[in-house]
């Protein structure tokens, strides 16, 4: 049972990252590494705000709050200028894993490089002999509560009608008056907000740290892959075989292997099937 | 003085291993984040063989270029089937395993411990153990590999990499095989990285497994980027602008605590700007795209 709450955690948290990877992928045609600097911002920023009020919720919202400026405000002022430019997605790639290396070690210098905890046990419970903790419930909550209203929005709505045609054809797609700008700006923020929340949940869990966040990208990113890049519920599936996988691997193996054996499968999978799990594969060869 | 000598050889291993990453980047237009592994292959391979085996410098450093050759060797062969976009990716997942094999293969590379007393290089009655020594043994590699990699790209197989970088189908319809190119172009970049390895590994004299991480790896890239991707000179100077600036932040006493993060404020600044301002990079022939 303890393996099973484990998995449901680590997947909600890898699927987050996994659906907002997709959806930036469909955006921005690269893969949008700047969600780790979302989730340590919400981090610290429950960190700080816990350390001089001792309010634990509001600094959770706050943190989300924070992720969703940023990831605005970067958009707005760093990677527009690259998209006006048509820059390739592997110059857009490197501007998003500088403006993570720019954060994280901004946060670095003003909190130091080492583990931040906020010093407040968060409430256990027993759940048919698991343990689990009341961050993990909330994040686990928060994950299922997302994912019905973006599988609602992306299916039945003029919203995902439109994520699609911009995945499909963008340029297509502002010709008939889609506004592409309006849509990555809006989906950033969105991203960065409950990026943010997250990472402030988990910091509550657990700790934060600058780097910690982008390990948790490169599993996400990991489960985009696998499942399959032009597929939502392939980056939902790929999360789960990731979480079960590490999970159940974690059981027998020492964390080092189990983690060989995960980036292994993303190796073996850009080889033989880059189009993932659950992708279409037309689709990946005009990609 | 003993500082400056320090910096320089530094900077020696630097500049192999920027050179490393520009063979495939800048002249093979193959963007590569694995470069840090290849420099972790060859630094553990020679301190392992050094070590563990007792084999004199003369066996064990080309035994670890030959080494980090193979493995690059290796990956480009599966790499031949990914395309362009996803090559990035499958780098940094290459990386990434390497740095985890690095941290969980104790036997082989002690763990989290590394290896320490690394044998300096003996030739025969000559072992390098003092700084000018290493001065002069690293700045005589720097500079033997400087003047291979102007003469590697010049000749007819130089150009024939730059064929594969602008148009691969053109390059084939001449009749050269770019899947040729890439495999060697894979196993020179990483025999340099080896190169890099062996020199740090004899120099420093241990080897531990923070020092081949990912983030290493960008900032090798960063080298080529800024300086200037495609040209031998914008590694030299990618390597001055990186590595020396850091080092006078040092010297003040407020800042000098904070190298590390300033370092990377730094690069992830320059990256930024140079890609919007000046793709090509300082000094280099060749837009990444």
């Amino acid at each position: 049972m303890q393996l099973f709450i484990n998995t449901l955690v680590e997947f909600s948290l890898v699927s987050l990252g996994a659906i907002w990877l997709y959806f930036m992928y469909a955006l921005v045609r690269s893969f949008y590494l700047a969600i780790a600097s979302f989730f340590f911002l919400g981090g610290y920023t429950l960190y700080s705000f816990f350390k001089y009020t001792g309010n634990l919720f509001v600094g959770i919202i706050l943190g989300g709050l924070i992720g969703g400026i940023v990831a605005l405000l970067l958009e707005r002022f760093l990677f527009k200028p690259f998209y006006e430019k048509n820059s390739s997605s592997l110059v857009l790639l490197m501007v998003y894993l500088s403006s993570f290396l720019f954060l994280a070690n901004l946060i670095g210098l003003i909190f130091g490089g080492d583990m931040k905890f906020l010093g407040v046990s968060p409430k256990v419970f027993s759940f048919f002999g698991a343990n689990v903790t009341l961050p993990q419930v909330i994040l686990i909550y928060f994950f299922f509560v997302f994912l019905l209203f973006t599988v609602s929005i992306y299916r039945f709505s003029d919203v995902g009608l439109k994520i699609r045609a911009l995945g499909q054809d963008s340029e297509l797609a502002q010709v008939f008056g889609v506004d592409v700008y309006k849509f990555r700006h809006t989906f950033a923020t969105a991203c960065g907000f409950s990026i943010g929340f997250a990472g402030a949940v988990y910091t509550w869990d657990i700790g934060i740290e600058p780097y910690l966040s982008f390990n948790i990208l490169l599993y996400s990113m990991v489960a985009f892959i696998v499942g399959g890049i032009n597929s939502l519920f392939g980056a939902v599936a790929g999360s789960f075989i990731i979480a079960f996988l590490k999970n159940v691997l974690s059981l027998k193996l020492p964390i080092y292997f189990v983690e060989v054996v995960v980036y292994s499968i993303l190796f073996l999978m850009l080889i033989f099937r880059p189009y993932g799990l659950f992708g279409g594969k037309a689709r990946s060869e005009s990609v | 003085m003993e500082y400056l000598i320090t910096f320089l050889n530094v900077f020696f291993i630097y500049l192999i291993l920027s050179y490393s990453a520009n063979a495939l980047l800048g002249f093979g237009g193959i963007f590569t984040l694995s470069q840090a592994g290849l420099f972790g292959v060859g630094a553990y391979a020679y301190a392992y063989f050094s070590v563990k085996e007792g084999l004199p410098f003369v066996l064990s450093a080309p035994l670890a270029v030959l080494i980090s050759g193979f493995v690059a060797l290796v990956f480009s062969v599966s790499s031949l089937r990914t395309k362009k976009d996803y090559i990035v990716i499958s780098t940094i997942a290459f990386q990434i395993i390497l740095t985890k094999l690095f941290f969980s293969l104790e036997s082989i590379t002690g763990g989290p411990y590394g290896i320490t007393n690394v044998l300096e290089p003996n030739l025969g009655n000559f072992r390098v153990d003092e700084p000018t020594e290493y001065l002069v043994f690293n700045g005589s590699f720097a500079l033997f590999l400087t003047l291979l990699m102007k003469r590697v790209f010049s000749v007819p197989f130089g150009i024939s990499v730059k064929g594969f970088r602008e148009d691969e189908i053109l390059l084939s319809s001449y009749g050269v095989s770019p899947k040729w190119i890439k495999l060697k172009l894979f196993t020179f970049s990483g025999a340099l990285a080896g190169v890099a390895g062996v020199l740090y590994a004899s120099y420093a004299g241990f080897v531990d497994p923070t020092s081949f991480t990912l983030m290493e790896s960008v900032f090798v890239v960063s080298t080529v980027l800024v300086g200037g991707s495609g040209s031998v000179a914008g590694s030299l100077l990618g390597t001055i602008i990186l590595v020396g600036i850091p080092e006078l932040l040092r010297y003040f006493p407020d800042v000098g605590n904070y190298v590390f993060f300033l370092r990377q404020i730094l690069l992830s600044l320059l990256i930024v700007l140079i890609l919007y301002f000046r793709p090509k990079g300082l000094a280099g022939d060749y837009a990444p795209r």
